[in-house]
């Protein structure tokens, strides 16, 4: 650990607070702006680009450090006193701000390229203005100091992200915006859940300083980590949390796809690597955290290599050009996530894994970016994202065929493109948890072998796949006569493709730049002990080369199976999807809502208008005829009965008479078919509520459309509630009226009971 | 001393205001009842600095007799009374041009200002008979707003709420006189200890729990809150849902803190209050449940309600600081977005006629300003932070993982208690987002439909009077959100003198 830098010692401590502002104010110049179109897009872009200056401004303090009375401070530290006994934090230190410096670069590119892009669409303010609020968020949410700010950030992200997701405003991008929101806001509240019980139990939400408090809990700090790892695996998109990528990348606009698959998942990687990396930091020494540590790393790894696995499967037999792309952020994203894994497993020597997941974290924000891009720019000549549909356009368009080569050769870890350095050190990290295994179980743990075999594969997938899209779109015939006469995208999109393309390049030709001036830093700040310096010499990417073969060899195989046996074609059987079973859960939710227990409550309410209302106004409905009168009737008959007799004498023959009177009279009066009458009109309407009943509880998509009011419909004058309330006595029973009289005395001796409950104390 | 008389003066005066009915036309009776509660809420303001410097102010009248009647206003009374009168401003301003076609302004006007009184007399009152009497002038004068409309289902929805309301005021009449007899007193700062294991206490405290609870609208006892909240008159069901049931969970606050106190309760009787805990869940689950199938607007606003209303029992039933910090907290901030969003409910109602959410799809492009107010306290309510909603969130499940630290529940019960909330909070989302969502992003699918609020082009914001109530609460949601101070140092006073 070392100092912070605090607005006493250098002024650079403003600088997050800085990032985090500008773009909202740019925001408001935007939505002034308006429809001026050349303004606003020139706001955009300078504000990403300013912002984009200011995190470069940063490095020196954060990196090298700034000496002061003696010492030497590193990393910015800003307090702001905000709720309660929290505080609005930030906190800039290598790892964070090399994140933040990936996304701003995407975020930036992306504006530029959507100048040209965003010309045929609609509502672009609207667009503009919530891509620099997004911009914010995100910032927030990597410079943040504590897991409060940063929970309030990743929230902010989400909701500002959301206009985005939805912005053709057509079905499937509603209901893809539906699926984002409803994971989004369920996996905030999983991380929610985790920021209250650290809370609760350390009573500190700093970002790594808690190692030592965390050590002692017991079963409690895997439940913790679980939950903030579900949190912000939703974000990152780990396996059975995926399911929002594949569908929210394909319908936002491509510039918008590029800012979600190239930034926004990485916040997720982020808080991964804070979460693991919390247990350890403090105290190298404490065997039982480092123990924790490697637990969860062990479980990383394997869902980083299920993602991967799965992730790249579905994008071998998807045919949508993004989809495809999504379904590879997916498979990209469990590298990370395994190499964050090993990192764990290791611990104080894992420094592979975590440089390669760090480098991988860089490395995929520019390949992937780029590639949304060019299917983007192809997107926006053609109107066509069915790959199978296109071919041969590498005539009409050889600047964007150019970028996506370049790309395509970065994502399947070519040499001399950026992705073979990163998926270098993770191939390492993962032989070295192989090989290290055995300090744990004394003979290396042979599933990790496995874990390295589904690596290889996953890299050929990726690599078969990738080649595909690439051949699809740009080789081959022109399968459609329209696609003749297309010309190259406009200059801006030309911009952003090519810079992307140099990057790639640029960090291909020289991996050990990157790695030695902003991924060590990070790598040591977090307690590892930093790899040496010049790990890509010569001789050390000589070394690779078998593996970059196999991984070509893989591809080839899978091209075989692809194209001849047609796998790629393959559709997976619904119920082996992830979606089916959310499905599943989700509307047997709301079925279980609108179901049971809408009925209990309707029930509830009913029982209780029953007790205190139905008598009341009983009598109003049967319009005098109430059956208590015809009981007080028979009741005073018999007593008028009882009287003479009881007058004349005691004789058995008397009551004999006495009786068969009384049921003759009874016989005659239920004959009077107003009894009758009262009660068949009472069944009728009952069920015509019922009827009604049952349509408001199944058929809600007949009322959601047309207004129906309940008290207009002509000819149903009496109340209907009433109705309802006689259906409960059926249900309770034959419909005898005596129920009512039943429920008052319950009613009655309840209040009764209390009441004589309470006196007998006084 | 003369400000001994001020709350007697607050509590009178909205009710006597309405004598001037004879003698005013009724318009500028209508235009004036924003001016007399604001009058109120400046006197009101004005007993500030005396109470948060440390006083209580007290004042008993009619003494001599057994019944005495008694005022007093501590930091929390005066907490209450604060935020109702200025909730009670906004909704009158609101109502000036509601409630414009009125045939009845007058009663409106009338009765709205006596279930101010009672209100006020309720949070103001120094004993329980006083607390009694106001407590059945509340039901009875806020009745009158619930028939107001007079159709059919209000005059049904009215009658349920007056028999429920009835029968709580009875239940508590028989609980606080049974109180009275034990501890010799009515007196709510006195009464202590007085009640400590006496075989009774279970009696008595779930006859407080159903008198209060009827009002505040828990599981068993909410069923007249459904009806009821929908069919008053905007301005009204904003009165109702933001600050009459509030009345019921202020009561069970003082049962549980000043009554019996949370020692007795949570030492002896902490089975007792696991079940009512239970109840409270329930409350929480259930509300938010049901306003999941629900499909006009304000229906599914008042299930809202019974939900929130939950939490805030829930924060104080958990007997732990940061819970009743909580609670109190949340007291204030879902007065202001509950009663923003029925008055953003009033505005569609009132503008396009319809009160389904699927017909206020693509709502956003023609009331922007009223969409956007409903928005945002959506997400409030949902604890999408840093709005006002949050915060309370937060207290809330401090405090639930808190009461696991004191122990007076089993182990495990914070937990459950903190799980619970956050399901809610995603239930929130499920029910507020059909309405968000389609009116911000359903104008294609409208157009589509021919549901009139796409295609009519006279739909637009309301007027000034209208758009004003709701901005300054939306300011409020926002603004409290992200600086809390101001609420916070009262719930930290209010708290300290229970903790």
């Amino acid at each position: 650990m070392n100092n912070f830098i605090t607005p006493d010692i250098s002024n650079a401590a403003y600088y997050p607070i800085w990032c985090i502002l500008l773009p909202v104010f740019g925001a408001f110049l935007v939505m002034i702006a308006g429809k001026r179109e050349r303004i606003r897009q020139g706001i955009t872009v300078l504000t990403v680009a300013v912002n984009f200056i200011l995190l470069l401004m940063m490095i020196n303090p954060v990196i090298n450090g700034i000496g002061s009375g003696g010492e030497l401070y590193k990393g910015l530290f800003f307090k702001i006193e905000y709720f309660y006994t929290y505080s609005f934090s930030f906190k800039v230190d290598p790892v964070s701000l090399l994140i933040a410096l990936a996304t701003n670069f995407v975020w930036l590119m992306s504006v530029i390229y959507a100048i040209g892009y965003m010309r045929g669409e609609h509502k672009r303010t609207r667009y503009d203005f919530f891509v620099l609020i997004s911009l914010m968020m995100n910032l927030g949410v990597l410079l943040a100091g504590d897991l409060l700010t940063l929970f309030i950030f990743f929230e902010g992200m989400l909701l500002a992200l959301y206009p985005l997701v939805i912005h053709e405003e057509n079905e499937s991008s509603r209901m893809a915006a539906k699926v984002y929101l409803y994971m989004g806001v369920a996996t905030g509240l999983c991380l929610l859940a985790g920021i209250f019980l650290l809370n609760y139990f350390t009573g500190s939400l700093d970002i790594g300083t808690m190692g030592d408090k965390l050590g002692m809990l017991g079963v409690w700090k895997y439940i913790i980590a679980g939950l903030l790892i579900l949190g912000f695996g939703g974000k990152a998109g780990i396996f059975f949390e995926h399911i929002w990528l594949p569908l929210a990348h394909p319908v936002a606009p491509s510039p918008a796809s590029a800012i979600l698959s190239g930034a926004v998942i990485k916040a997720g990687a982020y808080g991964i690597i804070r979460v693991v990396n919390m247990f350890y930091l403090p105290v190298m020494e404490n065997a039982d955290n480092w123990l924790t540590m490697s637990n969860i790393g062990y479980v990383m790894i394997w869902i980083g290599v299920l993602t991967m696995f799965l992730g790249v499967l579905s994008a071998l037999i998807s045919s949508n050009a993004k989809k495809m792309l999504a379904f590879h952020s997916i498979s990209q994203m469990g590298y990370i996530v395994m190499g964050i894994g090993c990192a764990a497993y290791l611990g104080k020597d894992g420094a592979m894994g975590l440089s390669g997941a760090l480098y991988h974290i860089i490395n995929h924000a520019l390949f992937k970016a780029s590639l949304f891009l060019c299917a983007g720019a192809v997107y926006f000549r053609t109107k066509e994202l069915d790959m199978y549909k296109l071919g041969g356009l590498w005539k009409n368009m050889p600047v964007t065929c150019v970028c996506l080569f370049i790309a395509v050769c970065g994502i399947s870890g070519m040499p001399g493109f950026n992705g073979f350095a990163s998926k270098t050190l993770l191939h390492h990290s993962i032989v070295e948890a192989y090989e290290h295994s055995s300090l744990y179980f004394g003979k290396p743990d042979k599933m990790l072998r496995v874990a390295e075999i589904i690596f290889m594969l996953t890299a050929g997938g990726t690599f078969a796949s990738n080649f595909k899209l690439f051949i699809l779109i740009f080789l081959g015939k022109n399968k459609n006569e329209e696609y003749k006469a297309l010309k190259e995208v406009p200059f801006t999109m030309k911009i952003s493709l090519i810079s992307f393309s140099a990057m790639i390049i640029f960090i291909g030709l020289f991996p050990n730049l990157l790695l030695k001036y902003l991924i060590s830093p990070g790598v040591s700040y977090l307690g590892y002990e930093p790899l040496g310096n010049g790990l890509f010499t010569g001789s050390e990417i000589l070394r690779n080369l078998p593996g970059v073969g196999t991984v070509i060899l893989l591809g080839g195989i899978y091209f075989v199976l692809g194209f001849k046996l047609g796998w790629f074609h393959v559709r997976v059987p619904r119920y082996l999807t992830v979606e089916y079973y959310y499905r599943k859960i989700f509307n047997g939710f709301i079925n279980l809502c609108s179901g049971p227990v809408f009925i209990l409550g309707e029930r509830i309410k009913t029982a209780v208008q029953y007790i205190f209302l139905d008598f009341w106004q009983g009598e109003d409905l049967l319009e005098n005829k109430t059956s208590w009168r015809f009981f007080d009737k028979i009741d005073t008959a018999v007593d008028n009965e009882i009287n003479k007799i009881s007058l004349i004498g005691k004789n058995w023959r008397f009551y004999e008479e006495l009786e068969d009177n009384y049921s003759k009279k009874l016989d005659k009066l239920v004959d009077t078919k107003k009894y009758w009458e009262i009660f068949k009109k009472v069944d009728s309407s009952y069920e015509m509520s019922l009827d009604k009943a049952v349509y408001s509880v199944l058929g809600l998509e007949e009322l959601r459309v047309c207004k129906i009011e309940p008290e207009k419909i002509p000819g149903e004058k009496a109340a209907p509630w009433f109705m309802k309330l006689t259906q409960e006595i059926t249900l309770l029973d034959s419909g005898d009226i005596s129920n009512n009289i039943a429920l008052i005395i319950f009613t009655l001796s309840i209040l009764i009971a209390l009441l004589i409950g309470i006196a007998f104390f006084i | 001393m003369l400000i001994n008389y001020i709350p007697l003066v607050i509590i009178i005066s909205p009710a006597i205001w309405f004598l001037l009915n004879p003698f005013l036309s009724r318009r500028i009776m209508h235009n004036l009842v924003p001016v007399i509660c604001a009058a109120n809420f400046l006197l009101i303001m004005s007993i500030y600095p005396y109470i948060f410097s440390g006083n209580i102010i007290e004042l008993t009248i009619f003494n001599g007799l057994d019944i005495e009647l008694k005022f007093s206003v501590d930091s929390f009374n005066f907490f209450m009374g604060g935020i109702s009168v200025f909730i009670w401003i906004l909704s009158s301003v609101y109502a000036v041009e509601y409630q414009k076609q009125d045939e009845a302004l007058g009663r409106y006007d009338t009765f709205s200002l006596l279930s101010l009184s009672g209100m006020l007399g309720i949070v103001f009152s120094g004993n329980l008979f006083t607390l009694y009497i106001f407590f059945e002038l509340l039901t009875i004068a806020s009745a009158v707003l619930i028939f107001h409309s007079q159709t059919q289902a209000s005059l049904k929805a009215g009658l349920l709420y007056i028999f429920c309301g009835v029968i709580g005021g009875m239940i508590l009449l028989l609980v606080i006189i049974a109180t009275y007899n034990y501890t010799g007193t009515g007196d709510l700062s006195l009464i202590g200890a007085g009640l400590k294991n006496h075989p009774a206490l279970p009696y008595i405290f779930w006859g407080y729990i159903i008198g209060f609870g009827i009002k505040a609208g828990l599981f068993p006892f909410h069923i007249w809150l459904p009806s009821a909240h929908p069919v008053a008159p905007s301005p009204a069901s904003a009165l109702h849902s933001g600050i009459m049931i509030k009345a019921g969970a202020y009561g069970i606050i003082k049962v549980i803190y000043n009554i019996f106190g949370k020692e007795i309760l949570g030492n002896f009787h902490s089975a007792m209050m696991s079940c009512f805990l239970i109840l409270v869940l329930i409350t929480i689950l259930f509300g938010s449940i049901i306003a999941v199938t629900q499909i006009d607007i304000k229906r599914m606003l008042a299930y809202s309600s019974i939900s929130q209303i939950g939490c805030i029992t829930m924060g104080a039933v958990l007997l732990s600081p940061s819970g009743l910090k909580g609670a109190f907290l949340y007291i204030f901030n879902h007065a202001l977005i509950k009663s923003n969003l029925f008055l953003c409910a009033g505005c569609f109602i009132k503008k396009t006629g319809l009160k389904e959410i699927p017909g206020l799809r693509g709502i956003g492009r023609k009331m922007p300003v009223t969409t956007f107010c409903f928005t945002i306290s959506a997400l409030s309510i949902i604890g999408i932070p840093p709005l006002n909603g949050f915060a309370s969130k937060w207290l809330l499940a401090l405090g639930a993982l808190e009461a696991e630290k004191i122990g007076f529940y089993y182990p495990g019960t914070g937990v459950i208690c903190l799980v619970i909330l956050l399901i809610s909070s995603f239930l929130g989302l499920v029910y507020y987002s059909p309405l968000v969502i389609g009116g911000w992003f359903g104008d294609k699918d409208a157009k589509k439909l021919n549901l009139s609020a796409a295609i009519s082009e006279e739909i637009k914001d309301g007027n000034l009077w209208m758009i004003i109530p709701i901005v300054i609460l939306t300011f409020c949601i926002i603004f409290f959100g992200i600086y809390p101070k101001f609420p916070m140092s009262m719930v930290e006073k209010m708290t300290a003198e229970y903790f």
